[in-house]
């Protein structure tokens, strides 16, 4: 293929200016995707099936979390973890805002072009880190200390430019995540906003023999940047994947276009589809057909 | 030119004052009408959508819109602070460098908490219409990550003019207003709100490596640049967009109204 070229990996991530994301963390068990109306709010679980890493707060139209004891208890974070932000879109942030646990945690966020509303929440947070720009376009990862270990890889998708001549859609220059599972050699695909081909370094799992486990359907089902390169990725990739719609039932930008994922998922499920029997999150679970 | 000024009542002085901050004014299209009291806010733009229907569409606070917009539309999600904030923030925030340093940083962040603690930062929803004469402005104006001059004045039932939604989780509940305005701002007012709204009070994390690790390569597409001439072909529909609403600017008194 003339349009592969090499990129670098480096050695996996052991800490976060001091805090191990992955301390007492041997395997990742999978994804819980939460019911937060429009927007997204992720966890990725340990091996007894409890949260340790957080991908997004958010959740905004149709959002049944309103208070700060509601969100707390729904929504738990424990103040020694981290809990990173694809991009700063407020409804993927701003179910924090109300509760207390998460803003104690430390934030691990890409700069970005930012509205005065992000800027604002981002001064409740206790401890906020950016993540550097000379990172960018570089696959990172953390990786579990166990014989065939489990992973999280992420990368920052585009570099933040300052300057008024540059028009940055936060979509873009934000960060995509892989959930890998080496034992059973799965992959979980979360990009936030941003296309899946967009994050690159998914080609990886592919061409390497991971089974597509599932992903969180990008930018809540949108069909915004839905283009040859997203099928490609998908179409034919090894698995039978669960695809997850985070958004409202009720929504006015037409989310979720569940016909573009025809023929590549497995299953699908809506995280409004959830209320109806009673249940606020959905696991996506590695090993599990 | 001076006398005019003098004789401006007080909403049209107020307008006056955002002058110095707006590179170009544009009026609401035709058939608008001068409403006071205005409000005057500056705003970045969030987000824009094609709204086809009313269904499940909430004001910024979640609330149920009590006003509906005419549909199909496309929707600007703004967020921003009032032009007498901006005024109390350039004397408040010190600039940074693009780099800025340890202390710089802290400067900001203190800066900012003691600034913003107080600070309303609503959102705006702004409606126009697809079939709308202002549509193809604001689709260039509009430019997601950009900051405009936006002028607001208490709708009408029959007004014709786009709508704006008024919201935050911390309003009781949304207001309803028409669009009066929106504009460009000089470079060094959009400089200056893209620096005090800013991550630079926030250092760049520090990774440990894992001992032992190895530098390999995995194989991965080539990615398409990103475009960045979009602020040009913004800039070109603005400019058509000003030839195509002049006659209106002369019409209503705005233009006037900018002039003093």
């Amino acid at each position: 293929m003339s349009t592969v070229k090499a990129k670098i990996l480096l050695p996996a991530i052991s800490d976060v200016s001091g805090l191990d994301p992955l301390h007492s963390v041997t395997r990742i068990a999978g994804v819980r995707v939460y019911d937060v109306g429009q927007g997204d709010a992720i966890a990725l679980l340990d091996q007894n099936g409890e949260p340790f890493f957080h991908l997004d707060y958010g959740g905004r139209q149709g959002n049944m979390l309103k208070t700060g004891p509601a969100i707390d208890l729904r929504l738990p974070v424990h103040r020694d973890r981290l809990v990173m932000l694809t991009h700063w879109d407020e409804d993927h942030w701003c179910t924090a805002r109300n509760g207390q646990r998460a803003r104690a945690a430390m934030w691990l966020v890409p700069r970005q072009s930012t509205s005065p509303r992000a800027v604002a929440f981002s001064l409740t947070l206790s401890d906020a880190k950016c993540i550097p720009e000379s990172v960018v376009g570089i696959a990172q990862r953390f990786e579990t200390q166990s014989a065939d270990s489990d992973s999280i890889w992420w990368e920052k998708l585009g570099a933040h430019e300052p300057g008024i001549g540059h028009n940055e859609d936060c979509n873009r220059t934000g960060v995509a995540f892989a959930v890998v599972s080496g034992r059973h050699k799965q992959v979980i695909l979360l990009s936030g906003d941003a296309a899946f081909d967009r994050a690159s370094f998914y080609q990886h799992f592919r061409s390497n023999g991971y089974e597509l486990r599932g992903m969180v359907a990008y930018h809540h089902g949108s069909s915004h940047d839905w283009r040859l390169a997203t099928s490609k990725l998908l179409e034919g990739w090894k698995g039978n994947p669960t695809v997850l719609f985070s958004c409202a039932e009720s929504n006015p930008f037409g989310h979720p276009n569940k016909q573009q994922y025809q023929g590549v998922a497995g299953a699908m499920q809506t995280t409004f589809g959830l209320r109806a029997v009673g249940l606020h999150f959905c696991d996506i679970l590695f090993g599990r057909p | 030119m001076s006398r005019r000024r003098r004789s401006l009542p007080p909403d049209m002085a107020r307008f006056s004052r955002l002058r110095p901050y707006v590179r170009e004014i544009l009026p609401s299209p035709r058939g608008a009408r001068f409403r006071p009291p205005f409000q005057t806010f500056l705003a970045y733009s969030e987000e824009s959508d094609s709204i086809e229907t009313a269904n499940g569409l909430e004001a910024p606070n979640g609330d149920r819109l009590v006003r509906l917009p005419s549909l199909p539309a496309r929707r600007f999600r703004l967020s921003g602070i009032s032009l007498r904030n901006f005024r109390l923030l350039l004397d408040a925030i010190t600039p940074v460098s693009t780099e800025p340093t340890q202390a710089e940083r802290i400067q900001r962040r203190s800066e900012l908490s003691a600034s913003l603690s107080d600070m309303p930062i609503p959102n705006f929803d702004l409606y126009v219409p697809a079939n709308h004469p202002l549509s193809e402005f604001a689709n260039a104006i509009l430019v997601r990550g950009h900051w405009c001059a936006l002028i607001v004045y208490r709708v009408e039932p029959e007004a014709p003019t786009p709508l704006v939604v008024v919201g935050d989780a911390q309003l009781s509940t949304p207001e309803y207003f028409s669009l009066g305005f929106i504009g460009r701002l000089t470079l060094a007012a959009e400089t200056r709100l893209r620096d005090i709204f800013s991550l630079a009070h926030l250092a760049d994390a520090e990774f440990g490596r894992r001992d032992g690790g190895t530098t390999t390569s995995i194989p991965s597409p080539v990615m398409p640049p990103q475009a960045t001439d979009g602020v040009a072909r913004a800039r070109q529909s603005f400019e058509d967009a000003k030839d195509q609403f002049a006659g209106n600017a002369e019409a209503s008194g705005f233009g006037r109204t900018g002039d003093g």
